[in-house]
């Protein structure tokens, strides 16, 4: 460590000059400095007019595009890895968190924020339902064809009146219909939470997998200082 | 401004822009003198820290970077190669070497003593940052309403004391970190302030954590075996699980950072490993760890180097972790 010195920084091959970091031209005046970088005017600029192209509405309707399509192919790859292995994953949920947190990013042209995290948590946690629901509906169609073939369902079967008048009950009306499809989203989202309470694992991946979009879709500032006078004459370094 | 050549030094910058004149050039001194005094008094893992902190000081394309963080490797592996051990000595120590076969014994038992004590200490001092603790009443006040309360602090317990482990493996290896955080329902975790020097040394973090959690999980068994109660069989049971888990070699898990340290064909020995041990134990989560372990080892970016240490630690706790979970746990504790 002999010859190793804190007073200037040393490199190998690069300018002493102030320079700016995206063009390399020297800055004779004035420097801006963006996300850590020396910077000119013109690059500053230029910069400055990419990050604002296009409205918000416009970026998290991408976003929202993006992030569905995502979910779906997680939710794909899951029904698909199930049918190839007879094996349920409950791992491939951080594919699926992995999947949407990075289409949700790309739609907001890779700025992130507190919008577009709870848009990808929510989407991640969507699929997590979808598969889930789909575990929850096979066990309760099992259950109630082992319910059909009781011997005591096949005797309330046989001894049913075959003559019996057809059902008078009314149909359900609309409130009822929507009110009936709100309790059952409702528990479709209630899924992993009480799949969770019998297996913490299963709901510690899911946890994963929400904090992946979450992370992937954390906030970027564009940070732009300046402008900073650059010393007439630098001194000798 | 720059005090050598008067330009103005945006405040991200590290050096100035125009002469490039080190803008913490004070503080890197002392640290760099601090770092070479810790280093020469043998406390390597002081010397370690102050050389990182040094590192966010320099700007990363300068030589004094690559050189720090040269040292860093250096420092970092030779620590490596010697026993983690009580830092300071005591004179009865060194007396009690000089009467004999009894005297090595004490030395031997001291020794033992010493490093039970300085983990306790680090567990009690871990305890005495107000978010984890906090974080940690939650926790347990969550897993309470659903397993009953011994059950429940017992599993936090053992969730404390994996996350500990890799709290005293970044203090071995100087790096700054958050203290652990509870999340309810999903463990734990710890954020790291700095990056490891090398995939070797983020191996030892990884794993570091499942080692704490397999002690954990054996001295909960010690206690169910030797009182018949059976919560603590349970705690055994699940800590068992819940560390083996950690060591599925995907995404920022555990077994994932221990990977890293490993070749291509020292992760097929561990696909190995797994395999053998499935078929002993019959786990089902073995198989996830096998395939998991498989795909890494196929495709993952393999270490060049070999890390014996890293394959060691990784079979060992697949072995016993995995064979912790036959333990045979009674539905209802007396």
């Amino acid at each position: 460590m002999g010859n190793l010195q804190f007073d200037h920084v040393e490199r190998d091959g690069s300018p002493s000059r102030l320079t700016c970091a995206a063009c390399n031209q020297a800055i004779a005046s004035s420097y801006y400095e963006v996300n850590g970088s020396v910077t000119c005017l013109r690059c500053r600029n230029q910069i400055m007019a990419g990050w604002n192209r296009g409205s918000a509405g416009g970026r998290f309707a991408k976003a929202l595009g993006l992030g569905l399509g995502a979910a779906v192919v997680g939710a794909a790859v899951y029904f698909g890895i199930a049918a190839l292995t007879g094996y349920e994953f409950g791992l491939v949920a951080i594919v699926v968190g992995l999947l949407v947190g990075g289409a949700v990013r790309k739609g907001s042209n890779g700025r992130g924020g507190r919008r577009y995290q709870l848009l990808a948590v929510f989407l991640t946690y969507t699929a997590v339902v979808v598969t889930d629901s789909s575990l929850i509906a096979r066990e309760l169609q099992k259950e109630w064809s082992a319910r059909a073939a009781s011997p005591a369902a096949v005797a309330a079967g046989v001894s049913a009146p075959t003559d019996a008048a057809p059902s008078t009950s009314p149909r359900p009306g609309l409130p009822a219909i929507a009110l009936g499809l709100a309790v059952i989203i409702a528990l479709a989202y209630a899924a992993p939470i009480m799949i969770g309470i019998t297996s913490p694992i299963h709901l510690l991946i899911a946890g994963f997998a929400l904090y992946e979009a979450w992370k992937l879709n954390r906030g970027v500032a564009l940070q732009v200082t300046g402008p900073y006078q650059a010393a007439a004459r630098p001194a000798a370094a | 401004m720059c005090a050598q050549c008067g330009t103005q030094i945006a405040p991200a910058l590290l050096a100035c822009p125009s002469c490039q004149r080190l803008v913490h050039s004070d503080a890197l001194k002392r640290l760099a003198a601090g770092a070479e005094r810790t280093a020469h008094a043998g406390d390597t893992s002081a010397a370690l820290a102050a050389w990182r902190q040094a590192l966010e000081l320099l700007p990363p394309d300068s030589s004094q970077h690559t050189v720090v963080s040269a040292r860093i490797l250096d420092l970092s592996r030779a620590l490596d190669s010697r026993p983690v051990a009580p830092k300071h000595g005591s004179p009865w120590g060194r007396g009690a070497a000089g009467v004999g076969a009894v005297g090595a014994l004490l030395v031997k038992f001291k020794f033992v003593l010493l490093f039970v004590l300085t983990k306790a200490k680090l567990l009690l001092l871990g305890l005495t940052k107000g978010g984890t603790f906090l974080s940690m009443l939650l926790s347990a006040g969550l897993y309470w309403t659903i397993w009953g309360w011994k059950f429940a602090f017992g599993l936090v317990l053992s969730i404390y004391i994996h996350e500990m482990g890799h709290v005293q493996a970044l203090q071995r290896y100087g790096i700054t970190a958050t203290a652990p955080m509870f999340i309810p329902g999903f463990g734990a975790v710890i954020r790291l302030k700095q990056y490891p020097a090398d995939a070797r040394e983020d191996a030892r973090v990884g794993l570091a954590g499942p080692l704490w959690g397999l002690g954990a999980a054996l001295a909960a068994y010690a206690v169910y075996r030797a009182t018949g109660v059976g919560v603590w069989g349970a705690i055994a049971h699940l800590g068992a699980l819940v560390n083996l888990f950690n060591l599925v070699p995907v995404w920022q898990l555990d077994g994932a950072r221990g990977f890293r340290a490993l070749t291509r064909p020292q992760r097929w020995i561990a696909v190995a490993v797994i395999a053998v041990l499935w078929s002993v134990t019959s786990e089902g989560l073995l198989v996830l760890l096998a395939l998991a372990a498989a795909a890494t080892a196929a495709f993952g970016r393999a270490a060049e180097e070999p890390d014996h240490t890293a394959l060691l630690q990784y079979a060992f706790l697949v072995g016993v972790l995995s064979l912790m979970t036959r333990i045979a746990v009674p539905a209802t504790g007396p």
